[in-house]
């Protein structure tokens, strides 16, 4: 039996617009047959990452940020899925198709918006902020073995890295390799270790011993072996930050001859002082090769309560 | 009788019958199948929802999909930025 209801071939499901919407913000809504409410629908899906990156430079409220954008996000992908189910009900069962009602259109659109999205996070990574992951305890216990981090490359554009920065910078013995350590010392600076106590300019560094149970969350292993030793806050300069002594350490490790920063250098040390490669071992770093500044804890390996900012007190 | 009569009560009773009630959606319905078989694409996607949309499991199999393809994207996008 020939019915109307057969015959309205085109007629538009809301459940094929909730299903585009669930792929992409917007699809729905161009399957409908409004193409710039879609399109408005994927932009503001979009921007708002451009909006974390903008926040994540300029250093703003980054983790209350981060939460807002993420909820705005969720709150506009659920009026799209909303709206494209209400406008499917709602549209004619007559719907005549538009040029762009096609499956490979719909695919094009999700292929491109994710192309467009892929090359605005490499640009990203490449001009403003990269990921890097820890993959020693030379940092401990700032940061542990498979901690991965965000280093902020515009930091130092227009300024110079300051004392209690981490900075990440091309290994000098192996341009291949990224190190991340802390800047102790800037150029003209004197530097020197005696008994594992650091002397910048003739200044021995503030030091407070800190109770073992702040590590309690994040100890770890090495060789197998429970890594055993002292947690310090180290003032330098007025940034404070946190370092660690191994007890029983060898001797050649707690001790340093004074030398004197060159000209755009700095000198580097890693926080876990006794087990870390760093300017003691290969000199004061040239400023020329430091990619940024290690900014935010993004995926700690250990304790979630340390994501966030790295910076010093 | 003659050829001419026989001929002529032949076309009156033929034009007496009535045609079925529903003579006219039979030959719509024909002539959209006809329409519909004769233009099959080889891919028809619209007639692929329809025989999804009819039963709830692929129904709830749409859904799914397309939820999986959403969060796949922006994992994507997340792994293109924080990649290392």
């Amino acid at each position: 039996m020939f019915t109307q209801e057969s015959g309205y071939r085109h007629k538009r499901r809301p459940l094929v617009a909730v299903v585009l919407s669930l792929m992409m913000a917007g699809l729905g809504q161009i399957y409908c047959g409004r193409i710039i409410r879609g399109l408005v629908f994927a932009l503001l899906c979009t921007v708002p990452f451009a909006v974390i990156a903008g926040l994540f430079i300029h250093e703003a409220a980054v983790k209350v940020s981060f939460m807002l954008v993420t909820a705005f996000v969720s709150v506009v992908g659920l009026v799209a899925i909303i709206d494209s189910w209400y406008l499917a009900k709602h549209t004619k069962p007559d719907y005549e198709l538009k040029d762009y009602n096609r499956w490979y259109v719909y695919l094009l659109l999700c292929l491109i918006n994710m192309g467009v999205s892929a090359a605005y996070s490499l640009y990203l990574r490449v001009n403003y902020m990269e990921a890097f992951r820890v993959p020693t305890t030379s940092n401990y216990p700032t940061m542990a073995p498979g901690d991965r981090f965000l280093a902020n490359k515009l930091a130092y554009r227009s300024k110079d890295p300051k004392r209690g920065d981490l900075v990440v910078f091309v290994n000098p013995q192996n341009r291949r390799v990224n190190f991340v350590k802390r800047v102790v010392a800037l150029a003209g600076d004197t530097v020197e270790i005696r008994d594992n106590d650091l002397y910048v300019n003739g200044q021995k560094l503030e030091r407070t011993r800190l109770d073992d149970s702040i590590l309690s969350k994040i100890k770890i292993e090495v060789q197998g072996k429970m890594l055993d030793g002292d947690i310090y806050e180290e003032t330098n300069n007025g940034a404070k930050y946190k370092i660690f002594l191994k007890s029983g350490a060898e001797p050649k490790s707690a001790n340093f001859a004074k030398v004197t920063v060159p000209d755009y250098h700095c000198f580097v040390l890693g926080d876990n002082r006794n087990m870390s490669e760093d300017s003691r071992h290969f000199g004061p770093v040239p400023l020329a090769t430091i990619k940024g500044r290690a900014d935010y804890l993004y995926w700690p390996a250990k304790d979630w309560s340390r994501f966030g900012r790295l910076d010093p007190k | 009788m003659k050829t001419e009569e026989i001929l002529k009560l032949w076309t009156d009773t033929k034009l007496q019958i009535n045609p079925e009630r529903d003579f006219s959606s039979k030959v719509m319905s024909r002539i959209y199948e006809y329409d519909r078989q004769r233009k099959k694409p080889l891919f028809d996607i619209s007639r692929l929802v329809e025989i999804a949309t009819s039963n709830p499991l692929t129904k709830a199999a749409m859904i799914i999909g397309g939820a999986a393809i959403g969060v796949l994207r922006i994992v994507f996008l997340l792994r293109t930025f924080l990649w290392c």
